[in-house]
């Protein structure tokens, strides 16, 4: 604890360290060994010992702000939702914003530093959370859509590729040319799970349709996404979609009179004529409170395989039509009972390589690693 | 065949550039009207945020239903700024370097601080496109050029012809011109340096806020962190590239819309090499704004180094000097 505490000082070269200098360092020294000292003591304690714990302190770490009507805005609504549940016994605090650089490692250290017990993560820092993870043992991370595993760390998310589907089986109906844009932000198993649902769910319905894709290597930046949203719907798209983490490109495509869906919540009043249906992430609380509740229990436990969480499709907007609904409906109900598939081969990468062959499906955990388009997918290519 | 499509590529280019760089059209006359009087204000980035958070408040927080006031208020708060930042430069001769770069960043900062709870709600109050109805189809070479909302046709048109028409067909143009080129000269014959260069910088600072409140009220219509990202200071750069004259500074700003568009646009319409498709090339497409910026900025400084027509192309000759009536 205390050395970790102490890497974050910049020692300048030994020989040119002034005695008042020497004397602030001492002082920190000092400071840091009280603290540690502090933990130590904690930790002796007879209820550390069946792990159980009477009060813990979470964490969060948000790319966006909690306030974006999207994505970490639901991220936060779980958080209040374990804070709900567990009351006394948890204390959590969030830090909003934190992108990708050498402040975002800084950030985590400050947590564990901070005597967090478990800190979850909303987008994956991969190598930027793991270098402090790996050091600090005694606390618990969880990191949505990660993929490294160690004893104090393991990733979760969302099986969207079902969901996708079902708003695919939608936009197959609704859109009349079955044209389907989509802005993705960077070519992953999020981007190829959500345009291959998408593609394969419309093709269900009208075997002609297909997914046209912009990449803006973003979740979060409005004027990006505008932009992407202009070109797609001046390309002619008839439904659009996206992984923004903003509902900005709902609005434009109100405007330009295109169905459109939303990956976070229900966000109908960006378009109030023209909204379809969302990604209903209403799991994040269920899955907060449960990993809280077992770090307080002391029987958190890693996992060796993503923790992946339900992922329904939401309310449908006014304008939808009933028949529509209920073939979404039917084709939920279908994946559910494992009777229907979303990849089901025989299935060709859009480069015309055959990835499943005829009789081959793959399964929620093979779809989280998947990296490449179905046949009929544009604009994105296989990794 | 090939003609169509290079026309069919160019018309949906310019269509998407022409509003997406409408912010760029009114930071960069608000900056060249600063810089014509020898004020150089590199807070351009700082005003768009303020101009554009202001918009946003009065939208959501004050309840404004005409997009004109709501620009109006982005104007004054960012006129506001600019008084802030010409009466440190002008009245108490500081550097114009230091306080440009302390509004730019001090304004990014006050317009996210300003913004918190405000990220990504959907604004509704929006300029409405001008649809020239029966008088025009609206086929794909008309919707380029056309059916645009006002303000695009202020910035790329009225205001040019504006500028242009004062700086260089009136006395007040030649004064100013004098104000930025020989302050001393002006001086003599009773112009005030001080005043003009206090109005025309807080002037300046109002129009750059506009372009902030059309981002807002128009083009993305919603509130985000770092909403500038980088168009203010491009907008210094199209003044440069654009030899302070501002009709040039239509075609900075379009060239750069243009490359702005390109990443997007060629992703959505499946334009790409041979050998590598657009989405492949996505990280080039948007380096290439910033790399055409700077070519854009050699040619007149070239054109300068060759000896060439330099007089139409030099800065004012007293741009970021302060003036000082006992010191000349």
């Amino acid at each position: 604890m205390r050395s970790k505490k102490n890497r974050g000082l910049l020692l300048p070269p030994s020989e040119t360290i002034s005695r008042r200098q020497a004397l602030k360092m001492g002082a920190v020294g000092i400071g840091g060994l009280a603290i540690g000292g502090s933990v130590l003591a904690a930790c002796g304690d007879d209820e550390e010992e069946s792990g159980a714990k009477e009060s813990i302190k979470a964490a969060w770490v948000y790319i966006g702000p909690p306030d974006d009507n999207g994505w970490t805005q639901e991220h936060d609504r779980g958080r209040l939702a374990a804070q709900a549940a567990l009351g006394d016994r948890l204390e959590t605090s969030f830090v909003p914003n934190i992108g990708f650089d050498a402040g975002t490692t800084e950030t985590f250290q400050q947590l564990v530093d901070d005597g967090n017990d478990i800190i979850f993560a909303n987008t994956e820092y991969a190598g930027l959370l793991t270098e402090v993870s790996d050091n600090a043992p005694d606390t618990k991370f969880c990191e949505i859509n990660g993929h490294y595993y160690s004893d104090n760390l393991f990733p979760f998310y969302l099986a969207h590729e079902k969901t996708a589907y079902q708003l695919g089986v939608a936009a197959g109906h609704l859109a009349g040319n079955g044209r389907i844009g989509y802005i993705g932000a960077f070519p992953t198993a999020t981007a190829f799970n959500d345009v291959n649902g998408l593609l394969l769910g419309a093709r269900s319905v009208n075997p002609d349709a297909t997914v046209e894709t912009v990449l803006v290597s973003t979740f979060f930046d409005p004027q990006k996404a505008a932009q992407a949203a202009n070109a797609l719907l001046d390309a002619g798209v008839d439904f659009l979609f996206g992984v923004m983490d903003e509902p900005t490109f709902l609005q434009l495509s109100e405007e330009a009179g295109v169905w459109t869906g939303y990956w976070n919540l229900d966000f109908r009043s960006a378009a109030p004529t023209k909204y379809v249906s969302h990604f209903d992430l209403s799991e994040f609380g269920p899955f907060y409170t449960e990993q809280c509740q077992r770090v307080l229990d002391g029987t958190w436990v890693s996992q060796d395989e993503v923790w992946l969480l339900d992922t329904p499709i939401g309310d449908f907007g006014p304008n939808v039509p009933q028949d529509v609904q209920d073939a979404v409906a039917d084709a939920g109900a279908a994946l559910d009972s494992g009777e229907l598939h979303v990849y089901a081969g025989p299935l060709n990468d859009n480069e015309g390589n055959e990835r499943l062959a005829a009789g081959e499906t793959l399964d929620s955990l093979q779809a989280y690693a998947i990296d490449w388009p179905v046949d009929g997918v544009t604009g994105i290519s296989p990794v | 065949m090939i003609l169509a499509i290079i026309e069919n590529a160019f018309l949906s280019l310019i269509g998407s550039a022409i509003p997406a760089s409408a912010v760029v059209m009114l930071a960069a006359t608000g900056a060249m009207l600063g810089e014509r009087v020898g004020v150089l204000n590199l807070g351009q980035e700082g005003l768009i945020g303020i101009g554009a958070v202001y918009s946003v408040i009065a939208v959501l927080s004050w309840g404004v239903e005409s997009p004109w006031l709501a620009m109006l208020i982005g104007m004054i708060a960012a006129a506001v700024a600019g008084l802030i930042f010409a009466v440190c430069v002008v009245a108490f001769r500081a550097s114009q370097v230091l306080v440009g770069l302390a509004l730019a960043l001090g304004g990014i900062g006050l317009s996210n601080q300003l913004g918190v709870n405000r990220n990504g709600t959907p604004i509704q109050t929006l300029f409405r496109e001008v649809n020239p109805g029966g008088v025009l189809d609206n086929n794909d070479a008309v919707s380029a050029f056309f059916f645009h909302d006002p303000v695009v046709y202020i910035a790329y048109v009225g205001l040019p012809v504006v500028l242009y028409f004062v700086l260089f067909r009136t006395r007040h143009g030649m004064n100013m011109k004098a104000v930025g080129e020989n302050p001393a000269a002006a001086d003599a014959v009773g112009v005030s340096v001080t005043g003009w260069r206090i109005f025309y910088s807080v002037l300046g600072a109002a129009l750059t806020g506009a372009g902030g409140a059309y981002m807002v009220l128009s083009f993305t219509p919603t509130w985000s962190p770092d909403i500038a990202r980088g168009r203010g200071w491009v907008a210094l750069a199209v003044v440069i590239f654009a030899g302070w004259r501002p009709g040039w500074a239509v075609a900075g700003a379009l060239l750069y819309g243009s490359m702005i568009s390109l990443d997007t646009t060629a992703q959505a319409r499946g334009w790409g090499l041979p050998f590598m498709g657009a989405s492949d090339l996505s990280f080039f497409l948007s380096m290439l704004p910033y790399v055409v910026t700077l070519v854009a900025i050699l040619i007149p400084a070239g054109a300068v180094k060759l000896g060439r027509r330099v007089r139409s192309t030099a800065a004012p000759a007293a741009l970021a000097i302060p003036y000082s009536r006992e010191e000349r």
